[in-house]
């Protein structure tokens, strides 16, 4: 490794900013908390290029944009703004982004409430209870492997249930 | 430099999400993720998930059933932790 090995480029930088604000609304779901993420990441980035290893810089982005995301969420945790049916999980919402925040979390408990008993039990254990998927393999007496395929499962179940309302819902708003 | 090459499955991901890798494998995560859009789309929304669900716990633990599950795997950790104590 070189000693320019650790500085970033403008151009590489740029590179990544298209993967990295898809990366950053999928997380958000909302355009102006994605531009923001993008933006706090970016910052850190450059403020901490002196940790970067010189290999994959996209990748080194998305794992500082993902500790970013979950810093804000916590900060808003401990604020007490986020997290209950009727508040969003950042603060400074419009009305619309609130409405449609609050939409996306009754789909979240539509689907789920669609998905087999044994993939709540997992999901819950997991995603609700940060459960480890050994601790969560010794409860179930099952092996680990059996915890990672309901897991996996349940998860992409859910995908698609949200998948295909958020479908539905674009069809209905388009025929309106 | 690390030479090791990894297969990465769709389990990987799930355990990424879900903190479960060492830090070798998850760097392979990483690189594997930057370099694809749709496994990143993915393993981004299933973070988000992550989220979702623990936002709308108390919804989700209406389902008496479940809850009460949830309930009695929870008390068996619980008892497990404090005999190991």
């Amino acid at each position: 490794m070189n000693s320019t090995a650790n500085t970033i480029s403008t151009s590489e930088l740029n590179a990544c900013l298209p993967a990295l604000h898809r990366f950053a609304y999928t997380l958000t779901r909302n355009e102006d908390r994605a531009a923001d993420l993008v933006q706090d990441c970016v910052e850190r980035c450059l403020r901490k290029q002196h940790l970067f290893d010189g290999e994959n810089l996209r990748s080194w982005m998305f794992t500082v944009c993902r500790r970013v995301f979950l810093n804000q969420i916590r900060r808003d945790k401990v604020r007490g703004i986020a997290v209950d049916m009727d508040d969003a999980p950042q603060s400074k919402l419009s009305i619309g982004a609130l409405q449609e925040e609050k939409m996306h979390y009754n789909d979240v408990v539509e689907g789920f409430a669609e998905l087999p008993h044994n993939d709540k039990v997992v999901l819950s254990l997991v995603a609700i209870e940060g459960l480890k998927y050994e601790e969560a393999a010794e409860l179930l007496e099952v092996p680990v492997g059996t915890v990672r395929s309901r897991l996996s499962r349940a998860r992409s179940r859910l995908r698609d249930l949200l998948e295909s309302n958020e479908e539905q819902g674009t069809a209905s708003a388009a025929t309106v | 430099m690390d030479n090791k090459v990894y297969l990465i499955t769709e389990q990987d991901v799930h355990a990424y999400i879900d903190g479960e890798l060492t830090s070798d494998r998850r760097r392979a995560v990483e690189n594997f993720l930057a370099e694809r859009d749709l496994p990143l789309e993915r393993a981004a929304r299933y973070l988000r998930n992550n989220f979702d669900l623990r936002a709308v716990k108390d919804e989700i633990y209406k389902d008496t059933v479940l809850k009460a599950e949830i309930d009695r795997l929870l008390a068996k950790r619980r008892q497990r932790i404090s005999a190991n104590a």
